[in-house]
């Protein structure tokens, strides 16, 4: 297979959303030059990357980025493409509609998740960098493992799935390390490279690395006031890392955070809160109203479910045993207790005033049984305000009920805390 | 462990040495070897209107209406219940069930493809499963009393297999409706007496009266159809079902267990190499599966009837409608929300399906 700048065709048609990325590559190349911001330099990668995947300047692999080991992926030379991620970029870019409407066309449920029919509506549009292999993650859900087995077919490539065990057992550790090693394997063919766990070595440490400064991002949240990372930007900071995990980028983007949240504290600048939250699950990939609201009132999500750091440190000399513990220690893996006590810890750990969840309206895998994390929650102290929206879908984000929902608890912390919620 | 809920139902109906269980992919033959009686639960009725703010809405009407019928206390209660790790739905109602209801649970980690690997895995699991049987169960698990289970099961298997052939005769003795209902009354209560009281009801019907004579013959499609109201307006719509590819059909019942000495084995193989659900990986297979069902019962179209908010089966259309369309099937979508008989829209998108097919164009 040729890859490179000599492999495309000097005629090829550039879809919308590799415009898109061209314009992100651009302004954030600008911005970052500008102000150095952690949040330039992750945009600016995300699309560079994108770039890359659409020239194909490598066999491109797509996978579940905030679950698969990404260091495998980038020990190879191979790009990585996660369409979760590409779907929230094009809900941000305000192109879901044609995406959505495509997907209907070729016979997709309504009631399956916007994020992969919006990927699947794209893929069908022509919408999206084409894959060299899949390889999905049967965990976090059904719906993604689902859709790669469309695009397997819709592409006509081959679909690896790495089938996640959800015990902690000798023999479970086992069957995914086998696994692991078996697609380790048919990527370094994907790659033309000899099979040597070798070249995991440097990914881990940058993955290693990146851990340590994130560890050190996280403890600077528990302060009081904790730091603003404005429209939710600490959820939208660690989903869209991950792509990057492996990489000295992802610990670059890390260590600006952290440097930035020195400054502002050491200026006095950091902005005064009013109540703590934690976030649980998903956030709206399109500008929604509720996060200036929030910020408006001294609101301040001190920390959000997916941004813990659950995971020990990757061992260099056991480099897929390793990841296969990491896979397992997963805190969404399992029944429904270890998201909840996990949930309580940070709760407990950041101080927070109450819990927000976002509910994506299609997601059967976190809204199931949120009941129990509810129960839990609010059994020792912590209210839990359930907020029912789609997450890629502006169309379908309740303004007025969200905002009533919000005012209502509002009030009601105010007078348990005794506290005003306005500064 | 997570702080036991005030709002734990209790329930004063536990029936004893019974095992509940709702996934296809349980392997029964290990809790029949213990002692228990598998039971298949169901939703009931179906969902009542009132809504159970500690289940979500959006999730898979069967799940929530298994929920509703065991949380409601309205029904008995299995004294034991397995889970099986088959979609998000079923893992959540696993969750929910440990919080809410008395029953003590089990989980088996059932893995989503077939590799040697995943085969040996299961194996492993299985015997962990039976072990943990063995302390309080009404028998030890023995490799004896695991092959008798075995033998038993491929027995009713064989037999069932039997009447779901007899669907492929031009004129079969028994509709469809008939086997979907002996299916579930068999696995509602699987002893030697029910499938002996079926097993004569079958033999008398091989005298009578001819039930599928006529009508355009079809291919129903679907993961859990309990519902017998929507396979009478296909009936009564002159569709004569000649084959399924339903999680409790022809599918539940493909493939028997080796019966050697080495249980656990043959069962993870069976269990992992038998006609795939879509919570396997292996779209592909599943199309195969469905060409052959269609040249071997000279199907003239297929209809999918699909559950409402089943992500595995959902996605799993736009494939379906492709590779049928690219043959020249004519495929019906009907959504299922578990509720019985399905509204006037749905029998007339039916009828009118029926009649496309007794009169086609060009």
């Amino acid at each position: 297979m040729v890859h490179g700048a000599q492999a495309r065709r000097p005629s090829r048609k550039i879809p919308t959303f590799e415009r898109i990325l061209r314009i992100i590559h651009t302004s954030q190349g600008l911005a970052f030059k500008k102000d150095g911001s952690a949040r330039s330099l992750l945009f600016r990668e995300i699309a560079r990357l994108g770039i890359k995947a659409f020239e194909h300047r490598a066999p491109v692999v797509w996978t579940t980025t905030y679950v698969f080991p990404m260091e495998m992926i980038w020990g190879l030379g191979l790009i990585p493409v996660d369409f979760e991620i590409y779907a929230g970029l094009l809900s941000a870019a305000n192109q879901t509609g044609p995406m959505l409407k495509a997907a209907d066309r070729v016979g997709l449920p309504q009631d399956t998740c916007t994020v992969h029919r919006i990927a699947i509506g794209a893929a069908h549009l022509d919408q999206l960098p084409k894959p060299d292999i899949l390889v999905s993650t049967t965990h976090y859900c059904d719906g993604k493992a689902k859709s790669n087995e469309f695009m397997a077919s819709h592409y006509g490539v081959d679909y690896l799935l790495l089938d996640m065990p959800m015990e902690e057992t000798p023999a479970a550790l086992d069957y995914l390390k086998v696994q692991l090693r078996e697609i380790f394997e048919r990527l370094c063919r994907l790659a033309g490279r000899p099979v040597d766990e070798g070249v995991l070595e440097e990914p881990i440490r940058h993955f290693n690395e990146m851990t340590r400064t994130m560890r050190r991002v996280n403890e600077m949240r528990k302060e009081i006031p904790s730091p603003l990372l404005p429209n939710n930007g600490g959820f939208t900071l660690t989903f869209m890392t991950t792509m990057l995990y492996g990489t000295p980028q992802a610990t670059e983007i890390y260590r600006r955070v952290e440097a930035a949240f020195h400054e502002e504290r050491a200026a006095g600048a950091v902005p005064p809160e009013t109540f703590r939250f934690l976030w649980l699950m998903a956030s709206p990939t399109y500008s929604a109203p509720l996060f200036p609201w929030l910020e408006k009132r001294g609101g301040r999500i001190v920390m959000e479910e997916l941004s813990h750091c659950y995971w020990e440190e990757l061992d260099p000399s056991r480099p897929l045993e390793s990841m296969a513990r990491r896979m397992l220690s997963n805190t969404f893996l399992g029944p429904v207790e270890r998201r909840a006590r996990t949930a309580l810890k940070l709760a407990r750990d950041y101080g927070v005033d109450a819990v927000i969840n976002f509910a994506h309206l299609p997601c059967r895998q976190s809204n199931g049984a949120l009941q129990v994390i509810r129960d839990l929650l609010e059994g020792q102290g912590f209210r839990l305000i359930n907020l029912e929206a789609d997450v890629s879908d502006p169309s379908n984000f309740p303004e007025d009920r969200i905002r009533d929902q919000l005012l209502t608890y509002w009030e009601i912390l105010e007078k348990e805390k005794g506290r005003k919620g306005k500064v | 462990m997570v702080e036991e809920s005030p709002m734990k139902m209790p329930h004063d109906t536990l029936l004893p040495h019974t095992m509940g269980w709702l996934c296809s992919y349980t392997p029964v033959e290990v809790p029949l070897a213990a002692g228990y009686l598998p039971v298949r639960l169901s939703g009931g009725e179906g969902l009542p209107r009132r809504r159970d703010p500690r289940i979500y809405h959006l999730m898979c009407p069967f799940v929530r209406a298994v929920f509703h019928e065991y949380v409601d206390n309205t029904g008995f209660l299995p004294q034991r219940m397995v889970f099986v790790r088959c979609c998000d739905a079923m893992l959540r109602l696993y969750d929910l069930w440990r919080a809410y209801l008395d029953s003590r649970v089990d989980f088996l980690d059932l893995p989503k493809i077939s590799s040697p690997q995943a085969v040996r895995y299961l194996a492993q699991v299985l015997e962990g499963w039976a072990l943990s049987l063995s302390q309080g169960s009404p028998r030890k698990v023995t490799t004896d009393g695991l092959l008798n289970a075995i033998r038993g099961m491929n027995r009713a298997r064989a037999f069932f297999r039997e009447l779901f052939r007899s669907l492929r005769r031009p004129r079969g003795p028994v509709p469809y409706s008939w086997i979907h209902a002996r299916v579930r009354q068999w696995l509602a209560r699987p002893t030697d007496a029910v499938l002996s009281r079926i097993r004569s009801e079958w033999e008398s019907s091989q005298q009578g009266s001819v039930a599928s004579a006529g009508g355009a013959r079809v291919i129903l499609t679907s993961t859990m159809l309990d519902q017998a109201g929507l396979i009478r307006i296909m009936e009564e719509a002159g569709l004569h079902i000649v084959a399924d590819d339903e999680c409790l059909g022809a599918r539940h019942f493909d493939q028997d267990v080796r019966e050697t000495r080495d249980p656990y084995m043959a069962l993870a193989e069976r269990y992992l190499s038998r006609w795939p659900c879509p919570r396997m990986k292996g779209s592909r297979e599943r199309l195969a599966m469905l060409d052959r069902l269609l040249e071997e019962t000279a199907a003239e179209g297929v209809v999918l009837v699909q559950l409402k908010f089943c992500d595995q089966s959902g996605f799993d259309i736009p494939l379906l409608k492709a590779h049928l369309q690219a043959r020249g099937v004519p495929f019906l979508v009907v959504e299922n929300d578990y509720g019985e008989g399905g509204s006037g829209q749905v029998r007339t998108r039916i009828e009118a399906f029926a009649e496309m097919l007794h009169q086609p164009w060009g």
